[in-house]
Parts: C-alpha cells; sequence; structure tokens
C-alpha cells in the first residue's frame, strides 16, 4: 500500500506541478472552455479516480 | 432581504446544530462511525474562506486558488506515511495535537508551550475572519455596509457555548466527541449542497459565462496560468503551503486524529476528502466570471451571495447565506476547541499545577474557548476592514507550516535533537513575523511603515535579500520556512542526540491514586486493569500517557516526579531486566521442581500403603485360609488315624470336613472377586429386572437359610436398569450371607426405587454391629462374627464400581442398603482408586 500511494503521490505531484503555461497558448479553447481549467479539473479527476481504485476496500 | 428573515434563518441555523450534535451524543452515535462523517468531518478545512473568498480570489487572481485545495489532495495520498503513523502515535500517547507529539519526541518543556502560544497568535486572526464572513454577509443582505453590526457577537458566544457543551465534557480531550464530530459533517454537508446549487442555479439562469468572456479582454488573464518563474514559484509554494497547513492545522489534527474512530475510514477519506474538494470548486470558476460580468463593481467575495440578489432569487442568496455560516461555525467551533486544549494543556495547567488548582482545569479549559472566541471577536472589531485581517488566511497558513520541519523530521529521523527542533521552530517564528505578520499590521496602520520597509534594502521584509516579484505571502512563506528547515537540519546534525527522557519507575498503587486524584476513579479503575501485568517503569508510562492526555505532557511529568523514581539507566537496566527474569525463571523452576517432589512423595506413600495392604492382605489371606485348612487336615488325620470309628462318628466328622472345605471354596471365591475387581475388568452392563435378581439371590440363600431356621422376609418392587447383572447379584449375595451369619430369627430384603434409583435393604434381627466396628465394617478382613472379613468390603467395592452407595443404617439389629443408578452413566471397573 505504501509503495501505490507514493507512487499515485508523485504522479498527482507531477500533474499538479506541471508547467501548464508551456502547452496552454489561448485562454479559450475547443468548445469555449478554457483548456487551463480543463486539465487542472481533469488531472484532479484523474487523480481521485486513482486514489479509488488504489484505497477502495469494498 | 427582511433583517428578521435573515436573523431567524441563522438563529434556526445554528439551533438545528445543537440538535445534531445531540443526535449524534444519542441516537445517532452510529453515524459518527461511519466512515463517511469522517470524510465530512475533514472538509472542516473548507471554511468561509473557501465558501466566499475562493470565488472573490478567482475574479481577481484566476486560477491560484486551486493549489491551496491541491495541497491536501496532495497530502492525504500519503496517509500509509503520515496520518496511519500520526492515529498509531495518538493511540499509544493520548495525543491531542502536535505540539504534545513535539513534547513527546523532543522532551524539550519549552517546545510545547511556545508552539502553543504561537498557534493561538497565528490563528486567532483567522478565527476573526470567520466571524467577519458572518457579519459581512448578513449586513451584505440586509442591505447594509457600515457600520459592521454586532450579529457576529452573538454567533461568537452561541459557537462558543457549543463548542464548551459539545467539546469539554470530560477532562480527557482525547476522548471522541461524537455531537461535535456529526455537526462538523452536517455542516459540511450543508456548504457543498449550498455551493453547488447557487453555481448550478446561476448557470441554468445565466448560461455558460465563457463565450461572454471573450469579448471582456480584461478578464481573459483568469483563464490563463501565471506567467513566469516567479507565477510558478507562488503556484508550487501555496500546494505546499496548503498541503502543510491541512496536515498541522490545530483544527485538522483534532478531526483526523483525535476524533477518528477506526484507522480503516482513511482508506475512504483518502479519495472521497478529495473529490468532495474537487465537487466544492467546481462552481467557482463560473460564479466567478459571471460576478466579474454582472458585478464589475461588487465586492467579488460576496459573489456568492450577490449573483443569486441579482437573479431575484432570495431563497437562493438564503441557502447561500447559511452555507457561508456553516463554513464558518464549524471551523470555529473546532479551532477554538483545539486551540483551548492546546491552551490549557501546555500554558495553563503548569501554572495550575504552581497554584495547587489543578482540578479546575476543566473550568479553565471552558474559559479559554470563550476567551479564545472574544479575543477572536474583539480582533475582527479592531481589524475591521483593515489587511491584517482580509489578508490573515494564508498568514496563519503560513504560521501553522512552521510546525512542519520539526514535526516531519520528528516523525522519520532519528537524528533530529531538541535543540534542533527548538531553534528552527525559533527561527521560523522571527522570520514569519518580521516578514508577514508585522508588515500586515504596518499595512493596516496599527505599525510604523518602517516594518513595511525594514532597516536595509537587503533586509526588506517583503524582500529578503533583495528579492523581488514574489508575493508577499509566497516570499515569508519561502524564507521563513527555509530558515527553519536549516536551523533544524543544522543544529540538529551538531548537537548530541541525548536520551529522550529519564525514564521513572513506580508502584502501581501510588501512580493510581495519583490518577483518582487527578482524573477520578473511572481513570484509576481503567490504570488498574491496564496495569495489572506491567512492571515498574511500564506501569509509570501508561499513567504518563493517561495523565498527558488530560492536563498535558509537561504537567503530567511533573506530577509523576511525586509518585515515581528514577529507572535505572539503559544498560543497567539490561542486566536488571535479565537478572529478574532469571530470577523468575529460577522462582518458576524450584516451584515446579518443588510440586514434582511432592507428587512424588505421595506416590510414594501410595506405593507403600498398597504395599503394606499388600502384605496384610497375604497374612489375612493366609491367616483366612490356615484355619479352616488346620481343621481340614486335623479331620482327616482323625479319619485316617481311627478306621474303627462308629458310622455315626465318621458321619460326623466327614461333615465338618466338608463344612471347612465350603468354606476354604467360599473364601477361594471372595479372594477371585477380589482379584478380578483390582485387575479392572470393565463392566457388563445389560438391561437387568432387578426384581427378578433379588428373588434368585433369596432362593439361593434360602436352603442356609432353613438350615439355620431364620425367616427370609421380602419387599420387592419392580426395577428395571442399565447394569451388570453378576456384580448386583454378588453384592446381594455378600450382604445376605452376612445378615443370615448374624440374624436371630429374621432377614428382610427390600427393593424400592426412589430419585430415579434403586434402593436396597437388607435387614437382619441381630445383635447389630458394635458402634466402634461401625466405621470399619466396610475395610478388607474384618470380620466380627467368624466370616472372610472380605464379604462387605467386596459389595462395597461392586456398588461403588455400578456408580451406587452402601452405607450401614443406624438402629435395631442391622440394616445395610445400597443404592444403584438406573443406568450405569460412568465407566468405573471398581479396581481401586
Amino acid at each position: 500500500m505504501k509503495e501505490r500511494s507514493f507512487a499515485l503521490f508523485l504522479l498527482a505531484l507531477f500533474l499538479f506541478l506541471f508547467p501548464v503555461s508551456l502547452v496552454v497558448p489561448s485562454p479559450l479553447g475547443p468548445w469555449g472552455l478554457p483548456p487551463l481549467y480543463l486539465y487542472l479539473y481533469g488531472s484532479w479527476g484523474l487523480v481521485v479516480l486513482l486514489a479509488l481504485l488504489l484505497f477502495h476496500r469494498p | 432581504m427582511n433583517p428578521l428573515l435573515l436573523l431567524l434563518s441563522l438563529f434556526l441555523y445554528l439551533g438545528l446544530l445543537f440538535l445534531v450534535a445531540l443526535l449524534g451524543e444519542g441516537r445517532g452515535r452510529f453515524l459518527v462511525q461511519s466512515p463517511w462523517a469522517y470524510t465530512l468531518s475533514l472538509a472542516v478545512y473548507a471554511t468561509a474562506w473557501t465558501f466566499m473568498g475562493s470565488v472573490g480570489r478567482a475574479a481577481m487572481e484566476g486560477a491560484s486558488f486551486l493549489p491551496i485545495y491541491l495541497g491536501p489532495t496532495l497530502v492525504l495520498l500519503l496517509w500509509p506515511f503520515l496520518h496511519e503513523k500520526l492515529l498509531s502515535l495518538a493511540r499509544a500517547h493520548r495525543l491531542t495535537s502536535w505540539a504534545d507529539f513535539l513534547y513527546l519526541r523532543f522532551g524539550h518543556g519549552l517546545l510545547g508551550p511556545l508552539a502553543a502560544a504561537f498557534l493561538v497568535v497565528g490563528l486567532l486572526p483567522y478565527l476573526a475572519l470567520q466571524l467577519k464572513a458572518i457579519a459581512q454577509a448578513f449586513l451584505f443582505l440586509r442591505g447594509e455596509e457600515e457600520p459592521l453590526t454586532d450579529i457576529a457577537l452573538p454567533t461568537a458566544l452561541l459557537l462558543a457555548l457549543f463548542a464548551i457543551l459539545f467539546g469539554t465534557r470530560r477532562l480527557d480531550p482525547s476522548e471522541r466527541h461524537q455531537g461535535l464530530v456529526l455537526a462538523v459533517a452536517f455542516e459540511s454537508f450543508v456548504k457543498l449542497l449550498a455551493l453547488l446549487l447557487v453555481g448550478g442555479v446561476v448557470l441554468w439562469q445565466l448560461g455558460n459565462p465563457f463565450p461572454r468572456v471573450q469579448g471582456h479582454p480584461e478578464l481573459l488573464p483568469l483563464l490563463l496560468p501565471q506567467e513566469g518563474l516567479t507565477g510558478y514559484l507562488e503556484w508550487a509554494s501555496l500546494m505546499v503551503l496548503s498541503g502543510l497547513a491541512f496536515l498541522f492545522l490545530p483544527r485538522q489534527f483534532h478531526v483526523s486524529v483525535v476524533e477518528n474512530t477506526d484507522p480503516r475510514h482513511l482508506h475512504l477519506a483518502a479519495w472521497a476528502f478529495p473529490l468532495y474538494l474537487l465537487f466544492i470548486n467546481l462552481p467557482v470558476l463560473p460564479l466567478a466570471l459571471w460576478g466579474r460580468l454582472l458585478l464589475p463593481e461588487g465586492n467579488p467575495d460576496l459573489y456568492v451571495l450577490a449573483l443569486p440578489l441579482e437573479l431575484g432569487s432570495a431563497p437562493l442568496a438564503l441557502l447561500a447565506f447559511l452555507g457561508g455560516v456553516s463554513a464558518a461555525t464549524a471551523m470555529v467551533v473546532v479551532e477554538s476547541l483545539a486551540l483551548s486544549i492546546l491552551i490549557s494543556n501546555h500554558l495553563l495547567s503548569p501554572l495550575l499545577l504552581r497554584f495547587r488548582a489543578l482540578g479546575s482545569l476543566l473550568l479553565w479549559r471552558r474559559i479559554s474557548i470563550l476567551a479564545v472566541m472574544l479575543l477572536a471577536y474583539l480582533y475582527f472589531r479592531l481589524a475591521g476592514e483593515a489587511y491584517a485581517l482580509v489578508a490573515m488566511g494564508l498568514i496563519s497558513f503560513v504560521a501553522v507550516a512552521q510546525l512542519a520541519p520539526a514535526g516531519l523530521l520528528g516523525l522519520f529521523w532519528k537524528g533530529a535533537t531538541p535543540q534542533g527542533a527548538l531553534a528552527g521552530l525559533l527561527g521560523g517564528i522571527v522570520i514569519w513575523a518580521y516578514t508577514l505578520f508585522l508588515p500586515a499590521l504596518a499595512r493596516s496602520g496599527w505599525l510604523p511603515s518602517f516594518f513595511l520597509e525594514g532597516p536595509h534594502p537587503l533586509l526588506s521584509p517583503e524582500g529578503l535579500l533583495g528579492i523581488r516579484g514574489l508575493d508577499p505571502v509566497t516570499h515569508g512563506f519561502l524564507a521563513s520556512l527555509t530558515l527553519n528547515l536549516a536551523l533544524t537540519l543544522g543544529v540538529s546534525l551538531f548537537t548530541r542526540r541525548e536520551a529522550l527522557q529519564e525514564e521513572r519507575t513506580g508502584e502501581v498503587e501510588e501512580l493510581a491514586a495519583l490518577l483518582r486524584r487527578v482524573l477520578g476513579p473511572e481513570a484509576e479503575e481503567s490504570f488498574r486493569h491496564q496495569a495489572r501485568a506491567l512492571p515498574g517503569r511500564e506501569a509509570a508510562g501508561l499513567a504518563e500517557t493517561l495523565l498527558a492526555g488530560s492536563v498535558g505532557p509537561a504537567t503530567a511529568k511533573l506530577l509523576l516526579l511525586s509518585v515515581t523514581r528514577e529507572a535505572p539507566p539503559e544498560a543497567l537496566r539490561e542486566e536488571v531486566e535479565e537478572a529478574a527474569r532469571e530470577s523468575r525463571e529460577l522462582r518458576a523452576y524450584a516451584q515446579a521442581l518443588e510440586e514434582a517432589r511432592k507428587e512424588l512423595a505421595e506416590a510414594y506413600e501410595r506405593l507403600k500403603a498398597l504395599d503394606q495392604a499388600k502384605d496384610e492382605l497375604l497374612a489375612a489371606v493366609s491367616h483366612e485360609l490356615k484355619t479352616p485348612l488346620t481343621a481340614v487336615r486335623a479331620l482327616a488325620e482323625i479319619l485316617e488315624a481311627n478306621p474303627d470309628l462308629s458310622e455315626e462318628e465318621r458321619g460326623r466328622f466327614v461333615s465338618l470336613l466338608a463344612k471347612e472345605t465350603a468354606r476354604l471354596s467360599r473364601l477361594v471365591e471372595e479372594i477371585l472377586a477380589y482379584t478380578r475387581l483390582q485387575a479392572g475388568v470393565p463392566l457388563a452392563r445389560s438391561p437387568t429386572d432387578l426384581r427378578a435378581l433379588a428373588e434368585e439371590a433369596l432362593a439361593l440363600v434360602e436352603p442356609l437359610a432353613r438350615e439355620r431356621g431364620i425367616t427370609m422376609e421380602s419387599h420387592l418392587a419392580g426395577v428395571q436398569a442399565l447394569t451388570d447383572r453378576d456384580r448386583v447379584l454378588q453384592v446381594l449375595l455378600n450382604l445376605l450371607h452376612n445378615a443370615l451369619r448374624h440374624a436371630r430369627s429374621r432377614v428382610r430384603l427390600e427393593l424400592t426405587l426412589t430419585n430415579r434409583e434403586a434402593l436396597f435393604r437388607v435387614f437382619d434381627d441381630g445383635p447389630g454391629v458394635p458402634p466402634q466396628a461401625r466405621a470399619l465394617v466396610f475395610e478388607p478382613f474384618q470380620s466380627f462374627s467368624g466370616g472372610t472379613g472380605l464379604g462387605l468390603f467386596l459389595a462395597r467395592r461392586l456398588v461403588e464400581s455400578l456408580g451406587g452407595r452402601i452405607w450401614l443404617e443406624e438402629g435395631e439389629g442391622a440394616t445395610f442398603a445400597f443404592t444403584l443408578p438406573l443406568e450405569v452413566e460412568h465407566e468405573d471397573s471398581g479396581g481401586g482408586r
């Protein structure tokens, strides 16, 4: 459990600290939505999903 | 909006909180045990600053509100390293705060009080911010902005009452407060629901704000990442800062560690709490953008309330108000409780001990809650709209983060020393005050501008070493934490690691008496139960842990000094423990030897008795055999020597010869029966008609009775039994022969059924058994009438082998009685005991 949680922490750290300014050239992207927030909420949701799969015990 | 309606809603909501807490203390306890309640209680992290301030921050600075929630998400992913370890430590040592941990880990008397006092100073403005949020929201909805009326005061007093009622029932703060936790979980649910509803309705009615933003170039930067290295540094710093705050805030320690009922709840919280944070942040950006678009002149911190009003939905605005109130009140209650525990355990209890007033500690803890609340209110009234209040949220976070180097290095690095921890904490506090706290006061006009500029450009409070471009919070955070960490590491590396603390040992009785005096009889009983099998040193440690949870670690140590003595040093202790262990083993060995010696002695005595019994038996048998054999021999010699004896004389001698031979034969039969018993021949159980068996016995002895002129009488009930037929018959014959031998004219045999047993009684009208012989009648070879002396002995052994009892009754003549169970349940061959 410790190894997997640490690996997920590293992944989350990478996603949350990724310099998004390098890949987000404009404030609004496809469908008129801001790519910065799509990326942040998307990566946050992915981390939550992975944590659910990793830690959840029925 | 009608102020009366607002006021009524506010107090109704606070009343509802009391009801929820009462439910948690009573029938709703099972709800508190749920991992969902634990997860929702963690959301006390999201304060009014989240509920209203996040939208304000997003409206002014864009995405910089998000790292405040990404940080806790990151920290919670590390729960197997952090929270699990903390929970284990807290359970073992009854920790109630990080200050307790620092004292426990480093044993330095200054660390606990310093951390406690610093946290109180650092977090008071943060509490004031919550009161301000309630007052400001109330004023906004009733349509006034100045002056700030005193709605905050009754709210603060009610919340203090709530914290006192549901957080300080007992002295031991490490006990769980179910009502408090359920109320906090309920509030977390309310604020999430309120914000999602407000966001949903605004989006539903106003639509997607992003296309509209294209027409407002001043809003486009809000949708872009912060630029440059400084922007990136601020983003990363804020994430680390909020993560550390999530771990080290007193209220977070309280709900995540002290109130945890089951460590397995972390499995759910590790993903569900980040999901909660994700959900509560979803409406933030749309609300911020619609606020900027529709209310460009409004206060961004109040967009959550203003947008529903703009849409003409007063009920939604009221719901938003209650959401903000719930966010503020949960934080205020738990934080004030956590701070009061810090104050009472680390600052007040040593003083109370000195003035011999420790018994009033619970009262002082309650007074502390009230004092914290009133101080927060006072700060809010004095600061008002000043910068010192507005910016205090993050400045408080930076204050809390100063515990991180000592706390984390203390948890994971054995080399951390008390001197290092103290130096780091002091350095961090000084830099925090210099770069953040004092400039904030100066910016509010409470201190001269010197505190904003510093004595030298290189020592500028908001630009140490000439650093420019960073916002003050990031700058202060990085500067204070860097120095703190460097001092903790550096001083630890250059100071010798001493033994943590001198260990004490004491007697359980004295320790229990101390616990009774300080904590009451329940604690004493619990201690006695746990310390029953503990050696003195561990008992003293347990007593210290129990005391530390209630009166703080430093006071607990002082209290223990009076009833304990210094334990032997480590090296010596090992030898002492080794000697004690060997001594215990030796005593156990000696005891085992003594028991073995006793068993051997008893076995020897038994053998000796058996041997003696065997000799006596042989002597008795020889004697018994010798008498008839002598008679037989004499009669045979007479018959051989006198061939001319008359027929009459010869017949008399032959009759005597036959009689003696019969006696010999009976004797041999009884000895054989005795040896069979001794050999342990198993029972041969079969369904037996006891009346028929008694009649058979009577028929067998009838010739002898007739010969002796004795009348045989009987009264036999019909009884069936599962027993050994031959043994019962043998008993009856032995008793009847014995009766016939002593009877004058009458022998009576009775068989009755009593209490699921068959009862036989054999009565004769002879002289009876002399009193001095009554105790010996069932012993072997104890004949008083010329018998073999084995008949009654065999009868007793046979009856006992069949599970019955035999005895001699009192009265005229002699009456032997014996019982037989209707079914022989146990297997006893009768081979001796």
